[in-house]
This record gives C-alpha cells, structure tokens and sequence, in this order.
C-alpha cells in the first residue's frame, strides 16, 4: 500500500501542474509573438527597441512585456524607415481631457496602462496631422497603420 | 420455425419503421418556417433609428472596433467604413448608412429584437449587443453604455418610443445628439 500511496503523491501534483501550465498557454499569441521575430542587432530590449513592430503584441495585456494604454512609432514619412525624433502626439479622449507625448530616438512613444486611463473614443494628433477616425479601444498605432498601398492597412504613422 | 418467421415478420416491421421514420424526418427538414415563427422587422421602429445610429457610430463605430467591415455586427459612417468607397471618414453619416445600420442592429439576433421592442424596451437585456454594451458580458471593447447616462438613455427611449426629436441649434441636445457629439 505505501509504494502506490508514494508513487500517488509524486504523481498528482505533477499532473495538476502540467495541466495548470498548459491551461495557460496561447499558441495564437505565442505564433504572432515568435513572428515579430528576434531584436534587431545592437540594440536592446527598452524603449527603443523594434520601431514600427505592433507593439501591443506584447504590451497590450497577454505579454510578455509590461502592459501599455497607447503606443506606436512615428517615422519621417509614410513610407521612410527614418524614425522622426521629439514629434508631440496629443491624445484627446471622450471627455476632453488631453495627455502629450513625445517620441525618442526609434521615433516610439508609449505610456503605461495604469498612468493613464482615458475614456474611449480618443482622438489623436501626431506632430501637426489630425487622425481623421478615432480610436475605440485598440492603442497600437501599428496594429492598423502599416502597410502602404494594402486594402487592409493604413500607411505607417509620419510626423 | 414458428419462432424464425416472427423474426423475419419483426425485422421487416423495423425495417419498414426506419424507412418511412427517414422519409418523414427529411420532409420535415425540407419544409419552409411557418409564417408566424418569421420575425417582422416592421414591428421595430426603423423610421427613428438615425440618432441612434449617431450614438452607435460614437460609442462603438471606429475602424478599431465596429466600424470594421469585418465584424458581425457592422456600423457604417462617420469615422467607420463608409457605404460609398469614396466618401471620406469625416463625411457626415448618410441616410443610407443610418439604414444599414438598423439593418445591422435588428439582425443580430432578430427573434429576441421583436420580443425587445414588443416589450418596449423592458427585455432590452436580452439583447447580447445590450449586455456587451453594458459590460455584462465579455466584451473586448469594455463597457460602453452605462445604465441611465446618454447612450443608454438614447437606446431605452428608441425602444420605449418617446425618443425626442432633435431640437435644432436653439434647443437643448438630446441624448442621442449628446452622444453623437463626441466624434463631431
């Protein structure tokens, strides 16, 4: 009895924590997370890192990085990989209260969910241009704006 | 014997049973709704859907959310995909659009929706564009619609049918307009 007993006690929680690691796995994600691929060479996880890339596949609440309200990257035009640098974007929510940003060196900008907390839909400015729609709940600029030419996809964002 | 012609006789009972049982089952299954299991969209006031459509169009109508041609339930206009492909997103919502949209609307779940506006609005939880709107239910979009503030004023009084009519510039803004103002 005591050899089944023993071999029971190893065995279940091993079993219930395969299940609770798998429970919490997401292959979907996981797939468009292993397709933004590997960072660019030099540089390093941080503000700065992979511009242009949907940045909410990993900050917009499943991982695996910190959870943003807004972000994106703003580049010199709409079709350049020049990144524009210190471009302001004023968000304007559905109550009227506006918060700035400002892009760093990669052209990105983001702010923290929990720092702020808009009441959707947000309107957006960028540098001098009006978006002409406004945002419902998505803050990725680049979950829309990246494809130039596509019947699908806005071009990317420029100052 | 006596016993292996009764199962010969039995069998064929069962045989013939199975056969006319799939013949009635596929007559039935090819016959069209009775008339009154239709639902009639006539019941179901379409003439004054417009201001809610604006308030649709503000609350849940951009390109991020239903405003998309890709969901189910599709709002078009003002800052959401458009009926003609070369109006611009700031053009403002046609009555065509406004008509789409109560399409839209009613469609979703359409034996509930005349149940809804046969209640005048007292079944409005029913509805699963309601209980999403209202955050009872999982929606990616969050809660929307607050029990009694604008949007949700504008929609129980469409239902209800004591939705007002729009003052003009000179009087007070109605709920529905309240709401619609916000992508002005």
């Amino acid at each position: 009895m005591a050899p089944k007993t023993s071999i029971w006690l190893f065995f279940a929680p091993l079993t219930l924590s395969m299940a609770f690691l798998a429970s919490c796995i997401d292959p979907v994600h996981d797939e468009r997370v292993a397709d933004l691929g590997g960072e660019a060479p030099g540089v390093r996880q941080g503000p700065t890192h992979r511009p242009g890339q949907p940045c909410m596949t990993c900050h917009g609440g499943v991982g695996p990085g910190p959870n943003f309200e807004i972000a994106g990257t703003v580049f010199e035009t709409e079709t350049a990989a020049t990144p524009a640098s210190g471009v302001t974007i004023t968000l304007k929510d559905a109550v009227g209260a506006t918060q700035t940003l400002s892009t760093n060196t990669a052209g990105n900008f983001y702010i923290k969910q929990g720092s702020y907390a808009p009441t959707y839909p947000l309107s957006v400015q960028v540098g001098g241009k009006q978006m002409k729609t406004t945002i419902g709940r998505r803050g990725g600029c680049a979950d829309c704006h990246r494809g130039v030419g596509s019947q699908y996809l806005m071009p990317q964002v420029s100052k | 014997m006596k016993n292996r012609s009764s199962l010969l006789v039995a069998s064929r009972v069962g045989f013939l049973v199975t056969i006319a049982g799939v013949i009635v089952g596929a007559a039935s299954a090819c016959s069209t709704p009775a008339v009154d299991g239709r639902v009639n969209a006539a019941t179901i006031d379409g003439a004054n859907f417009a201001p809610v459509s604006g308030m649709l169009l503000a609350k849940c109508g951009s390109l991020d959310c239903h405003g998309s041609r890709y969901r189910n339930f599709r709002l078009l206009g003002k800052g959401a995909s458009r009926l003609d492909s070369k109006a611009t997103p700031r053009d403002p919502t046609t009555p065509a659009e406004h008509t789409e949209n109560y399409q839209s609307f009613i469609a979703l779940e359409p034996e509930k929706m005349a149940d809804v506006a046969a209640s005048k609005g007292a079944k409005m939880g029913d509805l699963t564009v309601v209980r999403k709107a209202r955050g009872d239910e999982e929606h990616k979009g969050g809660k929307r619609i607050v029990p009694g503030d604008d949007a949700d004023k504008c929609l129980v009084s469409w239902f209800n049918g004591t939705l007002a009519a729009p003052a003009g510039d000179a009087g007070p803004k109605t709920s529905c307009e309240i709401v619609a103002a916000l992508i002005e």
